[in-house]
């Protein structure tokens, strides 16, 4: 019997209010028109560049934005709308947690991570103090923290130690599944890849699902098994992440893919035009 | 081939906390007319700092020792008009993010052609027109009118382009390029490295290019030389890098990267972080974090030496030479 | 060192910005400013003990009679002693602001907050409100309620705290809603921490040092405005001695040779709001800081 899906999402849209250049009152869609589903312990990327609607799709499966039309369902609930009043906002709390990409405003300067993590605990769980340490304690380990980073406070971490304590604060509340958005992109290639081994180990000992929003390409490949390619707010292309790589269907998505430097590239041959004229048709 | 900027033995140390710490160690680096050379690091690594000391941009209380000299003039010691005509016909410095470098009071048009009536005194209506041209050349279009938007109305990648086109204004010798395309869109970040390249090309400029991302540095330039701690680790030519490394550092940065065309069950990823030269302990800066460290790694700071066809800091690459990529990693 | 110490050792290696050699604290500055008030504050709580000479009496034998023994600063133009008038004249002219202080933030922190947190039509209400009472100059609005209730300290510090609600709340406003704009919040927020406990655990600790440098500065004003006050004889009524007074009470004297009373109490009050004026640039600096 099949599981059925712990996200699902139908037909969302989030339309802002604007003005053109005329001061004319116009219409801003940020996403338009997205479905998508993803299996428990699986994986889904949301790749786009600047404007994609990416970063919006993620704020509103966090329940930090209300979508215009179209359902949001979590876990068997419907989440379509950002709750109202913190005892519901923390149930949400345990099927949807998030990690942002700046390391540096991601945590309160002024809590000790121990105290962070502490917060969260209680928050989710009423227990006593001895509870709360151990929980704590175990949290930092699964994230790889020692005993001094968890004294800490965030001016004594470098940017891959608070993204590591920002991953913890989420795990708290084990939730079901987890957005990172952009939350390697801040990082040193070397700290990245130690964080990408941090997700695929948490991954394997929680069954978590990952929801990753995304720019780089070579970091969709390693961390999902799905993904969905937008640009302009609406869904260009979507498949096993393999799939929309190496046997691309939209002319956006190749653009994307040739856009990445490697060996033997050449700017030059890269025909943005044409590639974005082909989408513009294809649409 | 004479070379057009020289640095030798250059150390920079700046005040932190009251101390006097060293950021950048016995830097030595040559660039040919035209040539164009990547600076490859992470944080501490020292790339940007080795560009501000090219630009004369080191922030106040920095100390230098050692020589930076450009078209045989000592760079360090210039001072009014020479610095002026250095920082206009010598160098010009692209930043990363093009908004924290314009003024948003000030037209592009007037951002553009300050430096040209100003430095170059030359009459309005040129430098309009030369303006004009340069924006066309950037791939800017309708530039007449982009000539009288202010910089909130320009999308990021459109305000790097203005900058492009502005550090070509002087025509300069040089161009340093400070992570220009790391703050855009991969698309964008295509386009204006083409621009970038073809403009070099056309106008014979020299280009340091200081990234963190190795391969987009080894696709666009000529020789890179991989940055760690301060100092230069690794030199030798961009297609030669990732086949061939001559330095465990840069054999590791490689492997950390996740790859586009497959997937690895783990990343190999390097143990312990990225550290400034006051970080660094004694011998090689990197030996803590290397999997082919010995002891006499730590014993002495080890010495940049020619490794042909490169140049390395590693004291044991001629043994570890080719095995250093060894392991493959699985596909799926 | 070992791999694991590399790693913990420090935090992230320091990047240019970091380097700028800025004053950590206080500085020098900041320490002389505290230094020089607390003396004058410990002066005019202690001082009286001390030195117990009458500020009230009126010696008229006396009258601007100079410096002698037992009476360092000489006499006013009623024959009462300088130094003792100056220093139970502190009490009114340094204590008085503290109150409009306490009131300003206060109320300006409560707008500030809500409206900051709550946002939507209700920060758009408040922010015109905080608009439309710059128009009413904290001392006008302290002449307009001495007016109603009459001369005095109480009347005229409320009026004043008033006046200086919007300009203590729009600081507070701007500096919490940069603070709510940052992902933490945010993540708190998904995490399903209540708007309250957000405002009280998280913004208020990390907004303190802007709201204390905005109360350092009201304070300097407070005491410019409460001496003024007083100099046009709206405020602390004569013959109870305060810097303001007697910088009034010293013109007559002033104007025929003898300019000691308005003099030394001038001094007193530029010097005391100057070290306050220099407090709070480096407490604003401080904040910055953070």
């Amino acid at each position: 019997m099949a599981n059925s899906p712990i996200v699902e999402v139908t037909n969302l849209r989030k339309v802002y209010p604007s003005k053109d250049d005329r001061g004319r009152r116009t219409d801003f869609v940020a996403v338009n028109d997205v479905s998508f589903t993803i299996e428990p312990g699986s994986s889904l990327a949301i790749v786009g560049e600047s404007g994609s609607g990416k970063t919006t799709i993620a704020r509103m499966l966090a329940g930090l934005e209300q979508p215009t039309s179209g359902s949001i369902m979590l876990a068997g609930k419907d989440r379509s709308k950002p709750e109202r009043g913190a005892k519901a906002r923390r149930q949400r709390g345990r099927d949807v947690q998030i990690v942002f990409q700046d390391p540096y405003t991601s945590l309160d300067r002024r809590q000790t991570v121990g105290d962070a993590l502490a917060e969260v605990v209680r928050l989710h769980f009423a227990q006593d103090k001895a509870s709360v340490q151990a929980r704590v304690n175990e949290l930092a380990e699964m994230v790889g923290l020692d005993a001094r980073m968890v004294a800490a406070r965030p001016k004594g971490l470098s940017g891959g130690q608070r993204q590591r304590v920002a991953i913890a604060r989420a795990l708290a509340a084990e939730p079901k599944v987890l957005i990172l958005d952009e939350s390697v992109a801040a990082l040193d290639v070397s700290i990245q890849a130690q964080v990408l081994n941090l997700l695929a180990d948490i991954r394997e000992a929680t069954g978590i699902t990952y929801v990753l929003i995304s720019h780089d390409l070579a970091v969709v490949r390693q961390l999902t098994r799905d993904a969905i390619v937008m640009r302009q707010g609406a869904v260009v292309e979507h498949g096993t992440t393999a799939d929309v790589l190496d046997h691309s269907q939209s002319a956006y998505t190749r653009l994307l893919r040739d856009s990445v430097p490697g060996p033997g590239w050449d700017p030059h041959s890269i025909d943005r035009a044409a590639a974005l004229a082909a989408t513009e048709s294809s649409n | 081939m004479t070379s057009l900027l020289t640095i030798e033995g250059l150390t920079v140390t700046l005040p932190v906390a009251g101390k006097r710490k060293p950021v950048l160690r016995d830097i030595n680096l040559e660039i040919g007319a035209g040539e164009a050379v990547g600076l490859v690091g992470e944080s501490g690594s020292g790339k940007s700092m080795t560009a501000r000391s090219i630009g004369r941009l080191l922030p106040p209380g920095a100390q230098t020792s050692g020589s930076i000299t450009f078209d045989g003039k000592p760079v360090l010691e210039l001072k009014g008009s020479d610095l002026r005509s250095y920082r206009t016909e010598g160098v010009a410095m692209i930043f990363q993010d093009p908004r924290a470098h314009t003024n948003p009071v000030r037209s592009v048009g007037d951002f553009l052609t300050e430096a040209m009536r100003t430095n170059m005194g030359m009459k309005s209506s040129a430098a309009d027109a030369r303006a004009v041209e340069l924006l066309e050349s950037v791939g800017i279009d309708d530039p007449k009118r982009r000539m009288q938007q202010y910089p909130h109305q320009l999308s990021g990648g459109m305000l790097q382009r203005v900058m492009i086109a502005s550090a070509l204004a002087v025509r300069p010798r040089l161009i340093l390029a400070d992570e220009p395309t790391t703050a855009l869109d991969v698309t964008t970040q295509a386009e204006v490295m083409a621009i970038l390249d073809t403009l070099r090309r056309e106008h014979g400029v020299a280009l340091v290019f200081i990234t963190h991302d190795l391969e987009l540095a080894a696709a666009v330039c000529d020789r890179t030389d991989v940055m760690y701690a301060g100092s230069i680790m690794e030199q030798q030519s961009s297609d030669a890098l990732d086949r061939d490394p001559l330095h465990p550092y840069t054999a590791a940065l490689v492997q950390a990267r996740p790859s586009i065309s497959s997937t690895s069950d783990r990343l190999a990823a390097i143990p312990g972080r990225p550290v400034s030269a006051f970080e660094a302990p004694n011998g090689c800066a990197f030996a803590p974090r290397c999997r082919f460290a010995v002891a006499e790694c730590s014993a002495g700071t080890p010495p940049l030496v020619a490794v042909e066809p490169g140049l390395s800091r590693c004291i044991r690459i001629d043994s570890i030479r080719g095995t250093m990529t060894a392991g493959e990693v699985s596909n799926g | 060192m070992s791999i694991l110490e590399v790693q913990s050792a420090s935090p992230e290696p320091i990047e240019y910005d970091d380097v700028k050699g800025q004053r950590k604290g206080l500085g020098l500055t900041g320490w002389i400013a505290v230094a020089v008030l607390s003396v004058m504050v410990l002066i005019t709580v202690f001082g009286p003990m001390l030195y117990t000479v009458d500020p009230d009496n009126i010696s008229l034998m006396d009258t601007f009679g100079p410096p002698q023994p037992g009476h360092p600063l000489g006499f006013d133009g009623q024959g009462r002693d300088l130094l003792a008038r100056l220093v139970v004249g502190g009490r009114t002219s340094l204590l008085g602001p503290v109150i409009v202080v306490i009131i300003s933030t206060l109320l300006g922190a409560l707008l500030a907050f809500s409206a900051a947190w709550i946002g939507g039509t209700y920060d758009t209400v408040v922010s015109r409100f905080i608009d439309t009472m710059f128009a009413f100059p904290g001392l006008l609005l302290a002449i307009i309620a001495v007016a109603i209730f009459g001369p005095g300290l109480m009347a005229a510090s409320i009026a004043l705290a008033i006046g200086y609600t919007p300009f203590v709340a729009r600081i507070i406003r701007s500096a919490v809603l940069r603070e709510r704009n940052l992902p933490y919040v945010s993540a708190l927020t998904v995490q399903g921490l209540g708007g309250l406990n957000i405002s009280i655990r998280h913004l208020l600790p990390n907004v303190a040092g802007i709201i204390i440098a905005a109360a350092t500065l009201s304070y300097g004003y407070a005491l410019i405005d409460l001496a003024a006050l007083s100099f046009i004889g709206l405020g602390v009524q004569p013959p109870q001695s305060d810097w303001g007074v007697m910088v009034a009470e010293g013109i007559p004297g002033l104007l025929s040779g003898y300019p000691q009373e308005s003099l030394y109490a001038g001094l007193c009050i530029i010097i005391a709001v100057g070290a306050v004026n220099l407090l709070g640039d480096r407490f604003a600096a401080m904040a910055e800081e953070e």
